[in-house]
């Protein structure tokens, strides 16, 4: 690898196959990032943090910026700002070496589709700045086709230390992603608005099932203002109502609002609006909040569907 | 709102006849019916009509006898008529200045729509005085929904015909003396965000100049989205050293979501927010 490349934005996919590998990989980028006097940011998940803070040389791990992936990236929807952003500002006019691991193993198939969506909206995210983001892909751990996901999202491949262009990249990619979720069980309760002043009624709506499912007050106060984003962005851009459905999964609650709108800023509520009264505002806060938000959107409607750790 | 005349002259009276009870000053505009005919209907549901205009304290009149004498409705003259009624009534020793008016007048193009939300928004500032409240009577029959649902979120309440007091007010915007600031209670959504914000932006006006501010947002319930903004707006509005206290945890964090990066000084527990010149 080169370290030439010091303005510019690449998005590469480090491929790798079991602990050496991995560590000699993302070693190798940031000893790149150190030779071009880069600020270096690795957010990765915890247990892949602690085996590179103690695999890799003091003066290394005291130049980087840390962050455990499975906190600040629970949500997929909010890295693009809280992680990836947040690290490419933090030293401006300066290239950024950022090492972002957003997909491994235990992530569900639930989560999956996010984040490879999220993947693909770096590129549009990052067009024009100035930073190189590495992403680790465990060939051994994930499947087949988070692989192949991975050939089609990122422009750039590295792999057994060498790096190559990919054939597959799509920068359409995050279309791919944008597939119908599973009908809400039969149990789930759902209730319909179309007026303004049925936002109050829907705050507690939502609030009755989120409590009764068990989540915490505080916690409910936060689910009741995602909710009510969604629905007043429904009220105020469709012309029509929406329903929302709230229901129980294995260790989530789920909230879901079907409009008649269609999403068609793929970055939507992925940044913070440069200006707070800006559509998108309402989208970000529920990212903020949210522990998972899957969309389905058409010009036919839009689905949305919240995940809230019970 | 109301459906048909029966219905405006019943909820008319039911709202002077509150005004007159709670030691209100109370002006009565009237368009759909002759101010006779309000009297009387007063009258009929026991409301001493009489002996409160020979006192002073109820008025009744016509649009077009007043506001609208020239065809047209003058948004500035009108704000300039409810600031001296108000300054008026607090000389005559009311509590209160109540003024209750048809809004019919709104639907026969007199003045634009953007207009007339405008100047909704500035009467909720002078509402936010504490002294004066406005009861805008809006016939269904007379509007779109569309335009109905536009002019129900200038307004702090709005209710359905037939719908007598206890009026729900789900947003009550109060300006305060001691400390000089301002101060929210109840649920700030959609419902209620053009009055709240016609209000917020025109704080820094409404208050004594360079006077620092205290945001009182202790009984504020809820709070949209927009509503942060709003306040993180003011915020970079205010002279230094004015306050925001009492937000609930869900909004504090999202006032810091919004914030952060935009208002310098945001207070590291969120519930402080120290405006900032």
């Amino acid at each position: 690898m080169t370290a030439s490349v010091t303005t510019g934005f690449d998005h590469l996919a480090l491929f790798y196959r079991g602990e050496e590998d991995y560590v000699a990989g993302v070693g190798r980028f940031i000893a790149d990032g150190m030779a071009s006097r880069a600020p270096i940011t690795v957010a990765v998940p915890g247990p892949h943090l602690e085996r590179l803070r103690s695999r890799l040389p003091t003066e290394v791990v005291r130049e980087v910026e840390w962050s455990d992936m499975a906190v600040a990236g629970r949500n997929p929807g909010r890295i693009i700002h809280q992680v990836l952003l947040a690290a490419a500002d933090r030293r401006p006019g300066r290239q950024a070496y950022i090492v972002g691991e957003p997909i491994w193993p235990s992530r569900s198939d639930l989560e999956y589709p996010a984040c490879a969506a999220h993947e693909a909206l770096i590129n549009e995210a990052f067009t024009g700045r100035n930073a190189r983001i590495l992403c680790p892909y465990d060939t051994v751990g994930l499947s087949a086709m988070a692989v192949a996901d991975a050939r089609r999202t990122h422009p750039t491949l590295v792999g057994d230390g060498r790096t190559w262009q990919s054939p597959q990249y799509d920068p359409a990619a995050a279309k791919r992603f944008n597939q119908p979720l599973p009908e809400p069980p039969p149990e789930a309760a759902t209730m319909s608005f179309g007026e303004i002043d049925e936002l109050a009624t829907l705050r507690i709506f939502v609030a009755c099932r989120a409590a009764a499912a068990g989540i915490a007050p505080r916690r409910v106060d936060e689910i009741i203002v995602a909710v009510n984003e969604l629905a007043t962005n429904t009220l105020e851009h469709t012309g029509d109502g929406g329903t929302v459905t709230v229901w129980t999964e294995t260790g989530v609650l789920v909230v879901q609002v079907r409009d008649t709108g269609h999403i068609t800023d793929p970055l939507a509520g992925r940044t913070v609006p440069a200006r707070l009264d800006e559509r998108g505002r309402g989208l970000f806060l529920v990212n903020m909040i949210c522990d998972l938000v899957r969309l389905h959107t058409t010009a036919a409607g839009t689905t949305l569907r919240l995940h809230l750790a019970l | 709102m109301f459906e048909n005349d029966d219905g405006c002259l019943d909820d008319t009276a039911h709202l002077v006849h509150g005004g007159i009870e709670a030691q209100e000053k109370i002006i009565c505009f009237t368009q759909a019916v002759m101010p006779v005919a309000v009297a009387a209907a007063l009258e009929s549901v026991d409301v001493a009509t009489g002996p409160a205009l020979a006192r002073g304290q109820l008025r009744i009149a016509t649009a077009g006898d007043t506001f609208l004498r020239h065809g047209v409705f003058d948004p500035d003259a009108a704000l300039r008529t409810w600031r001296d009624g108000i300054e008026a009534a607090r000389q005559e020793g009311y509590r209160g200045l109540r003024v209750i008016a048809d809004m019919m007048w709104a639907a026969q193009s007199v003045v634009s729509a953007g207009r007339l939300a405008w100047y909704e928004g500035q009467l909720s500032r002078l509402c936010a005085g504490g002294f004066l409240s406005a009861v805008c009577m809006y016939d269904r029959r007379m509007f779109t929904a569309a335009e109905l649902s536009e002019i129900s979120m200038t307004h702090l309440a709005s209710a359905p015909p037939g719908n007598h007091t206890p009026l729900i007010i789900p947003l009550r915007i109060v300006r305060t003396t001691d400390p000089v600031g301002i101060r929210l209670t109840g649920e700030a959504d959609l419902a209620t965000r053009r009055a709240l914000h016609a209000v917020l932006d025109g704080l820094p006006e409404d208050l004594p100049y360079g006077t620092p501010v205290t945001v009182d947002l202790t009984g504020l319930s809820f709070a949209d989205g927009a509503t942060a903004a709003a306040l993180v707006r003011l915020a970079q509005a205010l002279p230094t050293g004015s306050r925001f206290v009492g937000a609930s945890a869900s909004l504090a964090a999202v006032l810091r979501l919004l914030g952060a990066g935009v208002v310098p000084g945001l207070g590291a527990d969120g519930t402080v927010l120290e405006g900032v010149a």
